[in-house]
């Protein structure tokens, strides 16, 4: 891998001669994704590379778009304005390194518990919901017809996906059926569908203590849908980190984030309509959940983690009961 | 899945401790120690929150039963539209039985169920 970087180096930064630091940083078993600095006159040049592992898929609990997709929706949503690690190159096959892609190394803060309470990071909470409505609204901007073949994924499509995962990987649980019953009929009217991160939450995002937002993260899950999906998601509690009352991740205010979806000429979204995909997010989360629990109740992993994660399906439970009598 | 069932987690502690050392194993510990604190909190706390949602549910559904069966009916009615969700005394059950739950796996965490927190 650190050859084919290398022979690559002229064509990552303005006389690249060479690359250093090259680094697995944290990734799942078949998304890899990797730190490295190029050598050139100006300095280093620090970049990211997201690469297809060889290994076999372990676990995908969610349909990630190839690479080659998801680097052009990353340069889309680049060229609308939002702040993204900036795409330096869509590998080919020619690279040698497989389906993969390399942008720059952004600065800042991904540690959603540091972002959400750590004093540090005070400033940033002052700015950060207003910049991630502004960026939601800029994502959600971008032209539909330049994305190639996404997925559309309503809401029903969303609810009927994480109902029958969890029909199959669960016991029956009554929360989990009155969750249900209370998306159904609370489904809201059918939007034109937009271009929707799918992941956006604290955690996915790249904060520094003093500007805020400067990358959203992972895009591997990008889709047409709904765009308050991305609202409802971002809201989910589990994403709060212990801040309960900023609703927006555990950092702002849902107003906050409203205000700048709007500065930004954002179509105005709903309370209510928030509220539902928040609801669908949580679902999905604790379907999530027993989904991880199963890979260690089948014996594919021995690990105490995946067997505990399965406990938080209680947090879930939790939250969704909160939400639907709020609702009321 | 009814799970992961206490028995689940002490086998995998177990296993965890019996495995080799490896570099992760700072991380491992707390889980670990984590897993012990839901084992215990189960021991301690359970049997009565289990008993009292026994009884509540057999008034919801008029049947007896052990937990898993009553809570099976529960929520088949529910999913069959034979029991509504949104009545007081359901939801008042679904919402003990979760808080229940809660002060069993994660005791700390934050949530707004009750205005405990919001």
């Amino acid at each position: 891998m650190a050859q084919r970087l290398e022979a690559l180096a002229p064509l990552l930064a303005e006389g690249g001669r060479g690359i250093g630091g090259l680094k697995r940083l944290t990734g799942g078993a078949s998304l890899e994704t990797w730190a490295f600095d190029v050598e050139s006159p100006d300095g280093l040049r620090a970049l990211i590379l997201r690469r297809r592992g060889d290994g076999e898929e372990a676990e995908v609990f969610e349909t990630s778009l190839p690479l080659p997709i998801e680097a052009r929706v990353l340069a889309a949503a680049q060229a609308a304005g939002a702040p993204v690690a900036e795409l330096v190159r869509d590998c080919g096959p020619g690279d040698g390194l497989g389906e993969a892609y390399i942008v720059t190394r952004v600065a800042g803060e991904t540690l959603g518990r540091r972002i959400a309470a750590g004093t540090a990071f005070a400033p940033a909470r002052e700015v950060l919901g207003r910049q991630c409505g502004e960026t939601l609204a800029r994502i959600h901007a971008v032209s539909v017809e330049a994305m190639p073949d996404l997925e559309v994924q309503n809401a029903q499509d969303v609810i009927d996906r994480y109902a029958d995962i969890y029909r199959k990987s669960s016991g029956p649980r009554p929360v989990m059926e009155a969750a249900l019953k209370w998306m159904q009929a609370n489904l809201p009217e059918a939007v034109t569908p937009r271009l929707v991160h799918g992941d956006f939450r604290n955690g996915n995002l790249m904060v520094e203590a003093d500007t805020g937002l400067t990358a959203v993260l992972d895009w591997e899950l990008a889709h047409l849908g709904d765009p308050a999906e991305d609202f409802g998601w971002l809201c989910v509690n589990s994403w709060r980190f212990g801040v309960t009352d900023k609703r927006v991740g555990g950092f702002a205010d849902l107003a906050d984030l409203l205000a700048g979806y709007k500065a930004v000429g954002g179509e105005a979204v709903s309370v209510e309509r928030v509220r539902f995909w928040e609801v669908v997010g949580t679902f999905k989360w604790a379907v999530i959940t027993m989904m991880m629990y199963q890979t260690f109740a089948t014996g594919a992993s021995a690990s105490v983690e995946r067997a505990v994660i399965g406990r938080r399906l209680s947090e879930c439970e939790v939250d969704l009961l909160a939400l639907m009598e709020g609702a009321n | 899945m009814r799970g992961p069932t206490k028995e689940e987690l002490v086998r995998a502690v177990s296993g965890w401790l019996a495995g080799e050392p490896t570099p992760a194993d700072g991380f491992h510990r707390k889980v670990a120690a984590n897993a012990m604190g839901i084992i215990e909190r189960e021991l301690t706390l359970w049997p009565a929150s289990e008993a009292a949602a026994i009884a509540r549910m057999s008034a919801i559904l008029g049947e007896t039963g052990d937990y898993d069966t009553l809570n099976d009916a529960l929520a088949e009615a529910i999913r069959n539209g034979g029991i509504d969700a949104n009545d007081p005394k359901v939801f008042a059950h679904l919402k003990q039985t979760a808080l229940d739950m809660l002060a069993v796996d994660q005791p700390r965490y934050r949530h707004a169920l009750n205005g405990a927190d919001q």
